[in-house]
């Protein structure tokens, strides 16, 4: 049916009204941040001890940048490198189980594509499927998949990485942080340990096989910068509890440094202070930074994270900084790393592959002897052709 | 026979048929190029190209934005993501148990058959049968530009005999297409300057 657009308009004109009401604020919040970053560039001692003091009582709310010895405000050039390391990209798609579908099964499709660094060489890819069925898919829910596709593109960085001669930088799409969700569920506890268990398993092994690994964040929405500056604020006027407090509201990392770092530059770099990075190995404990992959008259940041032991090592910085610049470079005004493009071109799984092996399970159910499939009668309506609107032509007719 | 695959069949009709290979194959026949398929042992289907196309795609359009494109990039796409070369081919006759025939074949090739390059001797053994009635197949496709295709067959069938040292095989040809075109002079003057571009008889 049609939208109800008399409803709506007045309801977008609120929302424009509200916008440009907000806007006013946003610029001094803005201003006032960019005024605290500069203030305490160098004071990373100090910002250090406050989320030291704040991470006593509220640990497990504190998500925020903790300064290392990089002045906060601080830019670097992108280096220029000499040899062109391998580069290893993964990433994966999947077919959530659907209750109303002919058959419940899920899949997940995990691609893995790597670049060489000599142009002698042709770029191989490797592409996984996992069908999930049966026991496999109790108490399931999309967090849980969307874990398992996350482990196994870990899993296929290692696997190509070990297959990759040095120099090997990995790249993953995401934070290196994975996903456990908002809530688990006590009975699904021991199930979300085990494969944070085998998700360090994997990054020892990296650190082990010295694969120099990443995670590519395209458009960060972060605000990680910004709550650090909040502590600032928050320790600077007595506030105690810091759960609610958060007057640079609605201001982003991205926002305060677009217009610092220019093209191909980067950030300081930070360590993510969160609980959760409490509970990863020392090797990698999760830090990033910021770069702009856009033009002059078009900053584009990306956020780059990178376990502690790459962090550590300046040359290995450098070679990520300008892997990630060289790669984005490939896509022009889209700049995204190239190898990252590629292998979710490998990995996503259309509606008419889904479709493929949906009958595929069918036939071989059949054959089986099992009785086949049917859509709910929800999702046969659903799947009624849409009614055309009718056009009446000159005379009346139609 | 020649044994030069270049690519399998998307689909087919009785009078042509649509040919896929990857880009980066070596040996693509080109424009006008004389090519068989076996749908079986003793039965061969002979057709002519005359349409290449590349097809292209989001991320071809991106990457053609940027100024220098990288080498590897270059590789990665032709050799990897599978963007097929489609190629029309004309079907211009067919042998059955050693029979070279300028009709259309009885019975379309199936998907995902075979295509082959024809050898010099193929092409000359194909060309030299009767009195060039698979010429006829070409004139009445006027969408394909016929003109171009005859005089780039033409120059590659010639081609094809003198290597095997037959003379005289072009002039028998350009004369045989004056009588098929006698009251076709507009098609017939197309032909015949389509025809000195190709320089055969210079």
């Amino acid at each position: 049916m049609p939208l109800n657009y008399p409803n709506l308009y007045p309801q977008i004109k609120s929302f424009v009204s509200y916008t440009l009401a907000h806007q006013k604020r946003w610029q001094e919040n803005r201003q006032a941040c960019l005024e605290k970053l500069t203030n305490y560039a160098h004071n990373q001692a100090e910002i250090q001890q406050i989320i030291a003091q704040f991470s006593q009582k509220y640990a497990k709310f504190l998500r925020c940048a903790k300064p290392t010895l990089e002045a906060l405000n601080a830019s670097f050039e992108k280096p220029f490198g000499v040899m062109l390391p391998n580069i290893i990209a993964a990433d994966g798609s999947q077919i959530l189980p659907d209750h109303h579908a002919q058959v419940y099964f899920g899949l997940v499709n995990i691609s893995g594509f790597v670049l060489p660094g000599s142009k002698e060489l042709k770029a191989q890819t490797l592409q996984q499927s996992h069908l999930f069925f049966g026991e496999e898919l109790d108490n399931f829910s999309d967090t849980f998949l969307a874990l398992q596709r996350d482990l196994l593109e870990r899993k296929m960085i290692l696997d190509l990485g070990k297959l990759t001669p040095p120099l090997r930088v990995a790249l993953v799409d995401g934070p290196l942080e994975i996903w456990l969700g908002n809530k688990i569920e006590m009975e699904d506890l021991e199930q979300y340990r085990t494969k944070l268990k085998d998700y360090f398993d994997i990054l020892g092994e990296l650190f082990q096989e010295k694969v120099i690994f990443a995670g590519y964040i395209d458009r960060p929405e972060s605000n990680y910068l910004v709550r650090m500056l909040e502590l600032v604020l928050a320790s600077q006027s007595g506030v105690e509890d810091i759960r609610k407090f958060h007057p640079f509201q609605g201001i982003t990392d991205v926002d305060i440094l677009k217009d610092t770092l220019m093209p191909t530059q980067r950030s300081a770099i930070f360590e993510l202070q969160s609980s959760m990075n409490l509970k990863y190995p020392d090797h990698s404990r999760i830090y990033f930074f910021y770069v702009n992959v856009g033009s002059q008259n078009q900053p584009w940041l990306g956020r780059i994270e990178i376990p502690a032991w790459v962090s550590q090592d300046i040359q290995l910085i450098n070679l990520i900084h300008e892997t990630v610049v060289k790669q984005c470079q490939i896509m022009g005004n889209a700049a995204y790393p190239y190898v990252l493009h590629r292998a979710h071109e490998l990995a996503v799984v259309t509606q008419e592959e889904k479709e493929e092996i949906t009958r595929w399970i069918m036939v071989e159910m059949q054959r089986g002897g099992l009785p086949a499939g049917a859509y709910s009668h929800k999702q046969a309506l659903k799947n009624l052709s849409p009614r055309q609107l009718q056009r009446i032509k000159h005379g009346g007719k139609l | 026979m020649s044994e030069i695959q270049i690519g399998r069949l998307i689909s087919a009709n009785t009078r042509q048929f649509l040919v896929g290979c990857q880009i980066a194959q070596k040996d693509i026949p080109g424009f006008g190029a004389l090519v068989r398929i076996n749908p079986q042992p003793d039965y061969a289907i002979y057709g002519l190209v005359y349409d290449l196309y590349i097809a292209d795609d989001g991320l071809v359009r991106q990457l053609v934005t940027v100024e220098q494109v990288d080498e590897r990039v270059v590789t990665d796409h032709r050799l990897n993501r599978s963007v097929p070369l489609e190629m029309r081919i004309l079907i211009v006759g067919y042998q059955r148990e050693n029979e070279i025939y300028h009709l259309l074949p009885p019975l379309p090739p199936l998907g995902l058959e075979v295509l082959w390059q024809c050898s010099d001797a193929e092409v000359v053994a194909f060309t030299s049968v009767g009195r060039f009635g698979y010429l006829r197949h070409i004139l009445r496709e006027p969408d394909i530009a016929p003109e171009e295709l005859i005089a780039a067959h033409l120059k590659f069938a010639d081609d094809a005999h003198r290597r095997l040292g037959s003379e005289g095989w072009s002039q028998r040809a350009v004369q045989e297409l004056i009588v098929l075109l006698r009251d076709d002079y507009a098609t017939l003057m197309r032909v015949l300057q389509s025809l000195a571009d190709t320089r055969i008889f210079s």
